[in-house]
């Protein structure tokens, strides 16, 4: 190739990673990739995986009503997956994934956008039994298993 | 076939356009690899926390850029008209065989990487990861196969084994790259998050595999059958020559339509017992016409069969191809140069050639005997008013004798005003090259056809 069009395409080339650069999304957070901090996976944790271990623990006898109940962890091949539900009588008003896939970008991405989601969509039916986000078709079914058998573990 | 020669003036542009569309080629393989990696850092590849991330990020690009070199290596051999017009045959077949390797590695390497770095995130060894990859969905089973291919392809297409096998068995083995391409792709778009999530990338990964197997499906399987059942080419003579090379002839109907040119060449394949299974590029040896005629002279297994073909064999043809034609000339006084076998397109060109044109041709051959087709060429020389330069003897420090040295400057008058044409032995075929360059012969005049790749 000649030489002024080798640098024409070297130009090129340049302006579109520039311009990959510029839509790649913000970097995610380390510590804190939700505000319902979600936990690196915890090796060797108590609840064995896909094992339902709820821990239903009625956190002080507190005249609200507040309790949370913990969902089995549930596991695929990427990774573990774990719903915690906040109850304040008798309704759900915060939901924590303290399990939630794998370090790797893509499974803190996908989480990233997918767990909200399906925070949301639980606290509105009141129920774990919610459609699955798009593009997060491995967290999906792990949270709905895990909440499902959560909400039932509360009796709701 | 050939109308009279263009005015100078188109040929310098034809000539033009021709570099163009070859450097677009070359440039469109980078870009479509640039454009890859960027998309790849839109969806957040770059995003790298700790060396495992990065080692991640670094193994989808390579991935991404194995896949636009291998979508480049089916293009290359896939006998596409956008790609062998511009290219050539032989040019498209040469950086074929110089990026294969440069991709089956890129490919094993990605392969080692997201393996290495996906057991990491996952607490898994390489092997248990390699062992858990098909619970990630047929297409990453497809892929691990894909990858098995690839290896078995590159160790038979090292120089050690491929000079020891027969090259009818190399090219069988060689064909499962096609496998692997096939099994490698559904995981570029199920489980690489570059292409998954769909919208642009998706749309701009879609496409450049549609044109490309696409190309290849229609232009080396499909178009091969619809030639033989349109121009129903048989052979229609066969003829020893003296020097012991042979002459083959055929007859079709309408051969017009296959728009071929003085020195172009096509894969033949003959449907006779004996060759069916082989493929291999011949030359047309006369201007092509109500039939077309090739000349062989016997060297592998192949070319030595064809002496015992029968009239009447079907002949299967992937072409035309090459662009050691008068379409592709950039100047006015037209130089052929030709050795050995090397003779063939050269006597056709020269009998496309319009009488009165400036053509000068020069043979090299150790003798008269051992020259196919001199006496042809020698016929149209005069015929057509083309000087004709005989350089015979054995090898010498020039392209051409002990006997006779050579050299273009003596023979050709202008040569910054000459196209030169040169068809024989690599070697060979590179001195010539080398002498006319420094003739004062314009790059873009030079047009070597190498035969036997």
């Amino acid at each position: 190739m000649r030489t002024s069009r080798a640098l024409g395409v070297g130009g090129a080339s340049a302006a579109i990673l520039t311009a990959g650069v510029i839509a790649a999304p913000e970097p995610l957070e380390d510590a804190e990739p939700l505000d319902d901090a979600v936990a690196a996976p915890d090796p060797g944790g108590d609840a064995e995986p896909g094992t339902a271990a709820p821990g239903a623990d009625a956190s002080a006898g507190d005249s609200s009503g507040a309790s949370t109940v913990d969902g089995p962890v549930v596991s695929n091949i990427r990774g573990d997956y774990q719903v915690r539900l906040h109850i304040e009588d008798g309704v759900v008003v915060d939901i924590e994934f303290p399990v939630a896939g794998t370090s790797a970008g893509e499974s803190r991405r996908v989480n990233d956008m997918a767990l909200p989601v399906l925070e949301e969509r639980m606290i509105e039916a009141q129920s774990g039994d919610v459609e699955y986000v798009s593009g997060a078709s491995y967290t999906s079914p792990a949270m709905v298993e895990s909440a499902q058998a959560a909400f039932a573990d509360a009796g709701l | 076939m050939t109308t009279t020669p263009a005015p100078r003036i188109d040929r310098a542009r034809a000539a033009a356009r021709r570099s163009w569309w070859a450097d677009g080629l070359e440039a469109a393989m980078w870009l479509a690899a640039v454009t890859g990696i960027a998309l790849m850092i839109a969806s957040g590849g770059l995003q790298a926390q700790s060396a495992t991330d990065a080692w991640y990020a670094l193994g989808r690009s390579l991935g991404i850029v194995a896949a636009v070199l291998m979508m480049t290596q089916v293009l290359l051999a896939s006998r596409a008209p956008w790609v062998e017009r511009g290219l050539g045959h032989d040019r498209a077949i040469a950086i074929h065989t110089r990026i294969g390797k440069v991709a089956i590695i890129l490919m094993l390497v990605h392969a080692l990487i997201l393996t290495a770095a996906s057991g990491a995130y996952d607490g898994r060894s390489v092997v248990g990861q390699v062992v858990a990859w098909p619970q990630y969905g047929w297409f990453m089973l497809a892929a691990l196969v894909a990858v098995a291919t690839f290896a078995v392809v590159l160790v038979t297409s090292l120089a050690a084994v491929r000079l020891r096998w027969p090259y009818e068995r190399w090219h069988a083995v060689h064909m499962l790259v096609y496998v692997g391409v096939a099994l490698a792709v559904p995981h570029q778009f199920l489980e690489g998050s570059t292409f998954r999530t769909g919208g642009v990338s998706w749309w701009f990964w879609a496409v450049l595999w549609t044109v490309t197997i696409g190309s290849f499906v229609v232009f080396r399987l499909i178009r091969p059958l619809v030639l033989m059942r349109r121009h129903g080419l048989r052979v229609a003579a066969v003829d020893a020559l003296p020097d012991g090379s042979t002459s083959v002839t055929l007859e079709g109907r309408d051969l017009g339509r296959l728009r071929a040119q003085a020195g172009q060449f096509f894969l033949w394949r003959f449907l006779s017992p004996q060759l069916r299974t082989q493929s291999h590029p011949y030359s047309l040896s006369a201007a092509p016409g109500d039939r077309l005629r090739i000349t062989v002279k016997p060297s592998g297994q192949g070319s030595a069969a064809i002496r015992s073909l029968e009239p009447g064999t079907r002949v299967l043809i992937e072409g035309p191809l090459g662009v050691f034609t008068h379409a592709s000339r950039a100047r006015d006084h037209l130089v052929l140069v030709c050795a050995g076998i090397g003779i063939t397109p050269v006597r056709s060109m020269l009998e496309a050639a319009v009488p009165g044109e400036d053509v000068t041709v020069i043979v090299r051959a150790r003798s008269r005997e051992e020259a196919p087709l001199l006496d042809e060429v020698e016929a149209l020389a005069a015929e057509r008013g083309a000087r004709l330069h005989v350089v015979l003897g054995r090898r010498g420090a020039t392209w051409g004798t002990d006997e006779q040295p050579a050299s273009l400057a003596d023979l050709i008058e202008a040569p910054e005003r000459a196209d030169v044409y040169i068809c024989g032995p690599r070697a060979w075929a590179l001195a010539v090259e080398a002498d006319a360059r420094a003739a004062g012969v314009a790059p873009e005049a030079v047009h070597r056809e190498e035969f036997g790749w």
